[in-house]
C-alpha cells in the first residue's frame, strides 16, 4: 500500500475514534448529571429533615433548653467532631453545620432562636461543596 | 474465476458505515429518552414528598397511626365556624403504585378518594422518635417507558427521605403551662 493510502486509513480510524469517544463522553455526562440531581435532592431533603428536627425542640420546655446542648458547636464542616454526617439514601456522604443564634425576640414578641442549617456534599475530605442553606426559627412556646 | 476484492470491499465498508451511523442515532435517542425519564422519576419522588408534606400540615398528632405503606390520620378543619376533626387515609395503591388519599367529601358527605399519578415502588412510614414522622419513598419507571433498541428491561429509580415534626399537640394539651 502506498504511503498516502496508509496515512488516509490511519486518519479515518482516528476520526472514527474521536466521534465514538465524544458520543461516549456525552452519555457519561448525562448519567453524571442525573446522579448529581439525585444527590442535590437528597441534600435538600436532609436540610428539611434537620429543620423539622430542630423545630421539634419547641414542643416541650425541657427539650427547648436542650437545643444548644444537642446542636451547639456544630459549626465547622471540615472538622469531623464539629459537623453532622449522614449517608443519603442514594449513597452520598452529606455534612451539615448548624448555627444557633443567641436568644432574641423573633416573632410576635416571642423569644426564640434563629437557626441556620447548611448542608454540604462531601466527595472527600478536600472536596466539600455547599448545597443548601436553611434558616428557621425555634420559639419557646412555654416561656412564662 | 478470481475473486474481485476491489469490487467487494467498498460496498462492505459503506454498509458498515451505514450500520455505524444508525447505531449512533439509536444510541443518542435511547440516551436522551432515558435522561428525560430519570429526571421525570426524580421529580415524581420530590412531588410525592411535597404532597405528603402538605397533607401533614394541620395533622392531629394524637390521632396518627401507620403501618408499612398506609398512614391513617385526622386533621382539623374549620367548617361553618366550628373546628371539626376529619379522617384521612394516605396509602400506596398496591395495584398500580399510585399515591392515593381517601377522605370524606365535604360537599356530599360520601367517601371519596384522590389519586396522584406517581409511580411509587415503595412507601414507608416510620417514627424514629416521638413526634417525628419519617417518610421514605421510591419511584420507579416502567420498562415500557424506555426506548429499547437493546432489549434491556432495566428501569430507573429515584429515592426520597424526609423527617417531619408533627405539630399541633396544643389542641390536645391545652393545659400545658
Amino acid at each position: 500500500m502506498a504511503t498516502g493510502q496508509t496515512l488516509l486509513t490511519l486518519a479515518s480510524i482516528v476520526l472514527l475514534g474521536i466521534i465514538s469517544m465524544s458520543i461516549r463522553s456525552t452519555y457519561l455526562q448525562s448519567v453524571n448529571n442525573s446522579v448529581q440531581t439525585q444527590y442535590s435532592s437528597d441534600a435538600l431533603d436532609y436540610g428539611r429533615t434537620l429543620s423539622e428536627r430542630i423545630q421539634a425542640y419547641s414542643s416541650e420546655p425541657s427539650l427547648y433548653s436542650e437545643l444548644v446542648n444537642d446542636f451547639g458547636g456544630l459549626n465547622d464542616e471540615t472538622d469531623s467532631s464539629s459537623r453532622l454526617e449522614y449517608i443519603s439514601p442514594a449513597g452520598e456522604t452529606l455534612y451539615a453545620t448548624i448555627e444557633i443564634s443567641a436568644e432574641k425576640v423573633v416573632l410576635f414578641d416571642q423569644m426564640g432562636r434563629e437557626v441556620t442549617i447548611r448542608v454540604f456534599d462531601a466527595k472527600n475530605e478536600n472536596d466539600i461543596e455547599l448545597i443548601s442553606e436553611y434558616v428557621t426559627v425555634v420559639v419557646n412556646l412555654f416561656e412564662s | 474465476m478470481g475473486v474481485q476484492i476491489d469490487l467487494i470491499v467498498p460496498p462492505i465498508i459503506v454498509g458498515l458505515l451505514i450500520i455505524l451511523i444508525f447505531r449512533m442515532n439509536s444510541f443518542m435517542m435511547e440516551s436522551s429518552a432515558d435522561t428525560r425519564l430519570i429526571n421525570d422519576v426524580q421529580s415524581q419522588a420530590d412531588v410525592a414528598m411535597d404532597v405528603i408534606q402538605e397533607e401533614i400540615r394541620g395533622i392531629n398528632t394524637n390521632a396518627v397511626s401507620f403501618s408499612q405503606d398506609t398512614m391513617r390520620y385526622s386533621k382539623f378543619s374549620e367548617e361553618s365556624g366550628t373546628i371539626t376533626s376529619r379522617d384521612f387515609i394516605l396509602v400506596r395503591d398496591n395495584g398500580n403504585g399510585q399515591l392515593k388519599l381517601h377522605f370524606q367529601n365535604i360537599a356530599t358527605g360520601n367517601p371519596d378518594s384522590l389519586v396522584y399519578g406517581i409511580n411509587l415502588s415503595s412507601l414507608e412510614f416510620s417514627s424514629p422518635q416521638s413526634h417525628i414522622l419519617r417518610v421514605r419513598l421510591e419511584t420507579e419507571s416502567d420498562p415500557a417507558q424506555h426506548v429499547r433498541f437493546r432489549n434491556d428491561t432495566q428501569t430507573v429509580r429515584a429515592v426520597s427521605e424526609r423527617d417531619f415534626f408533627l405539630r399541633h399537640r396544643m389542641f390536645q394539651n391545652a393545659t400545658t403551662p
